[in-house]
C-alpha cells in the first residue's frame, strides 16, 4: 500500500508566456501509516505536488500510481481514488456550502454512494473526531468560529474514510489554540486510527512536532528527504532556501557555542528540555568533582 | 468552464500593441466595432479581417488565445447565425418549409452576422488582452473626464470598473480552488447528464458566492481604511502621455476607417 510518484514533471500554462516548470523529476513513496510532513517556501510547488496524489492534476510527464496502479492508466476509477486520498485544500472553510454542519460533512460520503445510514454513520463519526458533538449537527456552518469551520471541512474529509488524508497548511490563519486542536487531531487519526497524514507546511514547529518524515521541497525538487531530526541539521542550507529550522534547534545550536554541551540535533522543546537538563546536570557533576 | 472566459485576461508579453496609451488602444478598439457595423459588403470584412489579424501579430498574444475567447459565445453565435439564416425574407428564395425559409439575403446576412460576432469580441477581448485593468481604466477615467461637466461621475464609474476586471481572474482561480476541492470529496463535474450537472452546481456556486461577498466586503475595508474617498482632488503617480507611437497609431485608424468607409460607399 503506497502512493508513488515517478519523475513527475509538472508545467503550467504550457507553450503560452505564462509557462513555468512547477515541479521537476519528483520521486517518492509515501507509505500506508506514515506521518509525513512536506515543507517548502511559497511557490516552491508543493501544494501543486499534492494535487498529483489524488489526481486532480496530471502530470505533464511521470506516472503516480497507487497501490501499484498507474491512476492515469485507461478506466482508472480517479472518483474512487479521492475516497482512498483524502485532500484538504487550504482555507478548506471555504468550500463549505450547506445550510447545516451535519449535512456538509455527509457531502463526501454521499458521493461515494453508500447507503443513507452509512452515510449518516460516518458524518458523525467524523465529527467526533474532530471534536464536534451532536449540539454543532443542525448549526449553520457560516456562523462557526474560524477553528470550527475548519474542523468541519476536515471532517467533510474524513467522512470518507481516507487510507491516506493530505492536509495543505491546514493550521493557516489559526490561533495557536486552534492550532493544536487541528495538529492534536491529526495526531490522534494517525495513532489511533493508522491513516497515513501528509501535512504540507511552511511551519518548522509544527512539522518537527508532529511527523516521522520531512520531505523538503525546493524550486519544484526534492531537496531533502529524511527525519526531522537529520533534515534540520541542514539547516544552513535550509536558510539558503527561504526556510529555517526550528527555534529550538537555534537555541540548542546556540547553548553549545557557549559552552553547555546540547544535543545539537533537538527538534521539538520536549527533546530540548531533557537534553538541556542532562546537560545542566553533567556540569553540576562537573564542578562538584573540581571542588573536591 | 470558467478557465475559458478569457475576457478581462491580461496577456503579459512586451509588444508595441501592449506599449499604447490605453486610450488609443480604447479608441481603437471603439473604431472597430463602429466600423464592423458600417460594413455590409465582403471587401469591408475582408479589410477588417486583414486589420486585426495585422494588429493581434504586432501584439505576439497568440491567435488560440484569443479564438478561446469565443468558446462561452458559441451558443449565442449559433443562434443568432441561425436566426438569419432561417428567418430572412429576400430574394431569391432556395427553401422552404412552413415559416422556415432560406433566402439568398438570409445567406448573406447570416454570414456576415456571424462573422461581425466574430471579430468583435476577438478584437474586443485582444484590448483587455494587451491592457493591464489599471491602465485600461485609467484610459478611460481620463478620455472620458469631459463628462464630470455633465456630472457624470468619471472616476467612480471607471473605479467600479477597474474592479470588476480585476475580481474576473480572482473569481476564476477561486472556482477553479472550490472546484477541486469539492472533487475531492468526490463530486462529479463531468458527468454528462444536465440534471446530475446542475445540481453539481450547488456545492460550487454557493462557496463562490459567499467568497464574492467576502472578498468585496474586505476591499471595502482596505479602501476605507486608506482614507479613499471619491475622484475629487486626486493625482496620478504616472500621469497618461501620448507618445510617438500614439499619434501613428490614430493615422493608422483613422486610414483604416476611411478607408473602409471609401470601400463601403463607393463599390
Amino acid at each position: 500500500m503506497s502512493i508513488e510518484c515517478r519523475s513527475l514533471n509538472y508545467v503550467y500554462g504550457q507553450g503560452t508566456a505564462m509557462e513555468v516548470h512547477v515541479l521537476r523529476d519528483i520521486n517518492l513513496t509515501i507509505e500506508k501509516g506514515e506521518f509525513v510532513g512536506i515543507i517548502g517556501h511559497t511557490g516552491s510547488g508543493k501544494s501543486t505536488l499534492i494535487q498529483h496524489f489524488n489526481g486532480l492534476l496530471r502530470a505533464t510527464e511521470g506516472q503516480v500510481f497507487y497501490d501499484g496502479e498507474d491512476i492515469f492508466s485507461e478506466g482508472y476509477d480517479r472518483r474512487a481514488l479521492r475516497g482512498h486520498v483524502g485532500l484538504v485544500f487550504q482555507y478548506p472553510e471555504h468550500q463549505l456550502f450547506e445550510a447545516e454542519v451535519f449535512q456538509d460533512v455527509c457531502f463526501g460520503p454521499r458521493n461515494q454512494g453508500l447507503s443513507q445510514e452509512e452515510i449518516e454513520k460516518r458524518a458523525r463519526e467524523a465529527l467526533n473526531l474532530v471534536g464536534l458533538g451532536k449540539e454543532f449537527d443542525t448549526r449553520s456552518p457560516f456562523e462557526l468560529s474560524g477553528g470550527q469551520k475548519r474542523r468541519v471541512a476536515i471532517a467533510g474529509v474524513l467522512a470518507m474514510e481516507p487510507d491516506y488524508l493530505i492536509l495543505d497548511e491546514p493550521t493557516a490563519g489559526l490561533d495557536p489554540g486552534g492550532r493544536d486542536e487541528i495538529l492534536g487531531v491529526l495526531r490522534e487519526l494517525h495513532e489511533k486510527k493508522g491513516i497515513a497524514v501528509i501535512l504540507v507546511s511552511h511551519s518548522m514547529e509544527d512539522v518537527a512536532n508532529y511527523v516521522q518524515r520531512i520531505v523538503v521541497v525546493n524550486d519544484g525538487q526534492i531537496a531533502f528527504d529524511d527525519t526531522p531530526r537529520n533534515v534540520f541539521q541542514h539547516y544552513k542550507e535550509l536558510e539558503a532556501i527561504g526556510l529555517s529550522a526550528p527555534q529550538v534547534t537555534y537555541i540548542a545550536h546556540a547553548l553549545r557555542e557557549r559552552g553547555l554541551m546540547v544535543d545539537e540535533s533537538v527538534t521539538t522543546v520536549e527533546e530540548a528540555k531533557i537534553s538541556i537538563l542532562a546537560a545542566l546536570h553533567a556540569r553540576e557533576m562537573e564542578r562538584g568533582r573540581n571542588e573536591r | 468552464m470558467m478557465k475559458d472566459i478569457t475576457l478581462g485576461q491580461y496577456y503579459p508579453v512586451d509588444s508595441p500593441i501592449h506599449s499604447l496609451d490605453p486610450r488609443t488602444k480604447l479608441m481603437g478598439t471603439m473604431v472597430y466595432i463602429i466600423s464592423l457595423f458600417i460594413a455590409d459588403n465582403l471587401a469591408c470584412y475582408l479589410l477588417g479581417i486583414v486589420f486585426l489579424a495585422v494588429v493581434i501579430r504586432l501584439s505576439r498574444v497568440p491567435l488560440s488565445y484569443i479564438t478561446r475567447g469565443l468558446k462561452p459565445i458559441a451558443a449565442l453565435l449559433l443562434i443568432s447565425v441561425l436566426f438569419n439564416l432561417f428567418l430572412t425574407n429576400g430574394e431569391p428564395l432556395y427553401w422552404q418549409w412552413k415559416f422556415l425559409k432560406i433566402t439568398g439575403t438570409g445567406l448573406r446576412q447570416a454570414f456576415y452576422m456571424g462573422l461581425r460576432l466574430i471579430l468583435l469580441i476577438m478584437g474586443s477581448s485582444l484590448m483587455t488582452f494587451t491592457t493591464t485593468p489599471t491602465s485600461l481604466t485609467d484610459g478611460l477615467e481620463k478620455g472620458l473626464r469631459f463628462l464630470n461637466t455633465f456630472h457624470v461621475p468619471v472616476h467612480e464609474v471607471a473605479m467600479m470598473m477597474s474592479i470588476a476586471l480585476r475580481f474576473i481572474p480572482i473569481l476564476t482561480e477561486e472556482t477553479d480552488k472550490i472546484q477541486k476541492a469539492q472533487m475531492a470529496r468526490g463530486a462529479d463535474f463531468e458527468n454528462r447528464n444536465i440534471i446530475a450537472r446542475a445540481k453539481a452546481m450547488i456545492p460550487l456556486l454557493v462557496p463562490l458566492f459567499i467568497s464574492a461577498w467576502r472578498r468585496a466586503t474586505d476591499l471595502a475595508m482596505a479602501m476605507e481604511a486608506r482614507c479613499y474617498h471619491g475622484g475629487s482632488g486626486r493625482t496620478k503617480m504616472f500621469p497618461l502621455e501620448y507618445k510617438q507611437a500614439d499619434r501613428i497609431g490614430y493615422g493608422i485608424l483613422a486610414g483604416y476607417l476611411i478607408a473602409l468607409c471609401l470601400l463601403r460607399f463607393l463599390l
